[in-house]
């Protein structure tokens, strides 16, 4: 690829979207495919999406936003290198804003079920920023003109370097903006009822069975220290993922990249995002394994672990109201039974519980029941692989303290005892 | 869950009081055996653990000092008196 000395045309200034029916025609190397006219995708997206309909697990969101990051650094890199005409590269980098806003997301549909190294999510990334520029140049949809799929949008780059790369960055981000956070609020909001109820002394149990006292303040301040030690394992495991493997390219030799390309890219990432990424050192362990996202992970599985235990313990001090332990009162948030009326059931520790590890549901869906009419089946996702970044932008979102909700029994009982008066 | 959970402090209270595993506190000075013959019988009777101790020979002095929830959850022991907390 030589640097084509074409003159920078006019950009137009045309909102998202395309007003078009029926199907475009779209090739790649294997021939034409015909895709939806109204889709910035192109034909080997279009593959994916036919030979791959399985099921309905697409590739996270939040992975294509990571890729927007991925694919401006290239072009920044590979435009201030003379390799791309600077309104290439700029054209690029306008369209990698709109992939990192979301305003693209619709435009990358596919399943998570691919080739097992990211391929078409990367071409996927490709065609759309391709077929982007060119409408923003007001060229042929389709006809990989004036900005190429692969030899402009993934200059330097291959799926190999870059998905990792993106997973890693989705990954990192999620952890950092949304689960540490969210565990963080949790934890804060047990250490305030630790405190409120210092003094409060209750009977302990082992075994499920009477044992000597304590104070809820006390058993409190042991899910307080719990989710200390996971909130510094989970900082400590998502570190890894700091390290990148773009550069590498196909089998992490680096052919077709430039020198230095992987520690520029790193520091356009780490500028970009305001997050300390950098290159791997070694880009075969960064691109020839997943391990560091396996480490991570492990870490989001020990707080799982400490989800389920809190939530567990809180379920059954707050069973009843009339047969159960009901040392604890919880918060009403939804009907518990469509034929039970009155029925509430703590449903909020279910969701804090189950978001976060494939292995832990597998494991606990196996033996949580306790005292019967709870079975689990939700799907255990079977290949780490591709289930990685859907973990990594998921994790957070269940952990979070629901916000305080009034309690219906207590009012209930309020209003009963008001009534008496 | 957490921000809006409230205790049910009236059965903490009741639990407190139908407890027989506080006679924990009596052991190192009445013996694990003695002990153990005063849960089992506040059980079997459906007794309070307190009358299941006075009618087993624990004086309603040593039972008031030792057997205290509160001061149970701060660790130590009865037979210590320099050292336990409780002594």
């Amino acid at each position: 690829m030589t640097v084509s000395n074409d003159a920078a045309p006019k950009i137009l200034d045309l909102p998202i979207g395309l007003h078009a029916t029926g199907m475009r025609r779209e090739f790649d190397s294997l021939g034409e495919v015909e895709v939806p006219a109204d889709r910035y995708w192109g034909a080997q997206t279009q593959r994916s999406l036919e030979h791959f309909n399985i099921g309905n697990d697409r590739m996270p969101k939040e992975v294509y936003h990571a890729y927007g990051y991925v694919k401006k650094a290239a072009a920044i890199v590979n435009t201030s290198a003379g390799r791309m005409p600077e309104w290439k590269g700029h054209l690029i980098e306008r369209v990698c804003d709109e992939v990192i806003s979301g305003a693209l997301d619709e435009d990358f549909p596919l399943y998570v079920w691919q080739t097992g190294s990211g391929t078409q999510s990367n071409m996927n990334v490709n065609e759309v920023i391709s077929n982007r520029c060119i409408q923003l140049v007001g060229g042929t949809l389709g006809s990989q003109e004036p900005v190429h799929p692969n030899d402009h949008v993934n200059m330097g780059q291959s799926s190999n370097d870059t998905f990792p790369t993106a997973m890693h960055i989705a990954a990192y981000t999620m952890a950092t903006e949304k689960t540490i956070p969210a565990l963080r609020r949790l934890r804060d909001a047990i250490e305030r009822k630790s405190r409120k109820w210092a003094d409060a002394v209750k009977i302990g149990r082992t075994h499920l069975e009477d044992a000597v006292p304590l104070t809820v303040g006390q058993e409190w301040s042991g899910y307080v220290g719990a989710l200390d030690d996971a909130i510094a394992e989970v900082e400590h495991v998502t570190h890894g993922l700091l390290k990148l493997a773009m550069g590498g390219t196909a089998v992490g030799t680096g052919l077709n990249a430039p020198p230095g390309f992987g520690e520029q890219v790193a520091a356009e990432i780490a500028s970009m995002t305001a997050a300390p990424f950098e290159t791997a050192t070694n880009k075969f362990t960064a691109q020839g394994t997943l391990d560091r996202m396996v480490r991570a992970h492990a870490g989001l599985k020990v707080t799982a672990v400490t989800l389920f235990k809190i939530a567990n313990d809180l379920r059954w001090l707050g069973s009843g109201p009339r047969t159960g332990i009901h040392e604890l009162i919880l918060p009403a948030n939804e009907p518990g039974s469509s034929i039970m009326p009155g029925k509430v059931n703590p449903t909020p520790g279910r969701g804090d519980a189950d978001g976060l590890h494939p292995d832990h549901l597998l494991r606990s869906g196996a033996d949580d029941g306790r005292l019967g009419g709870e079975l689990r089946a939700e799907r255990i996702p079977t290949d780490p692989d591709q289930q990685l970044p859907a973990l990594g932008a998921d994790h957070g979102r269940h952990v979070r303290p629901p916000p305080r909700i009034h309690d219906r029994r207590r009012r209930t009982e309020q209003a009963q005892a008001e009534g008496e008066h | 869950m957490i921000e809006g959970a409230e205790l049910n402090r009236p059965k903490l209270k009741e639990n407190i009081e139908r407890s027989v595993m506080m006679v924990t506190a009596l052991s190192p000075i009445i013996g694990y055996d003695k002990a153990s013959v005063i849960s089992h019988y506040a059980i079997d009777h459906d007794l309070a653990l307190k009358q299941a101790a006075l009618d087993n020979g624990v004086s309603e002095e040593l039972y008031d000092r030792v057997v205290n929830p509160l001061a149970l959850t701060q660790g130590g022991s009865a037979d210590l008196p320099s050292n336990g907390k409780r002594g």
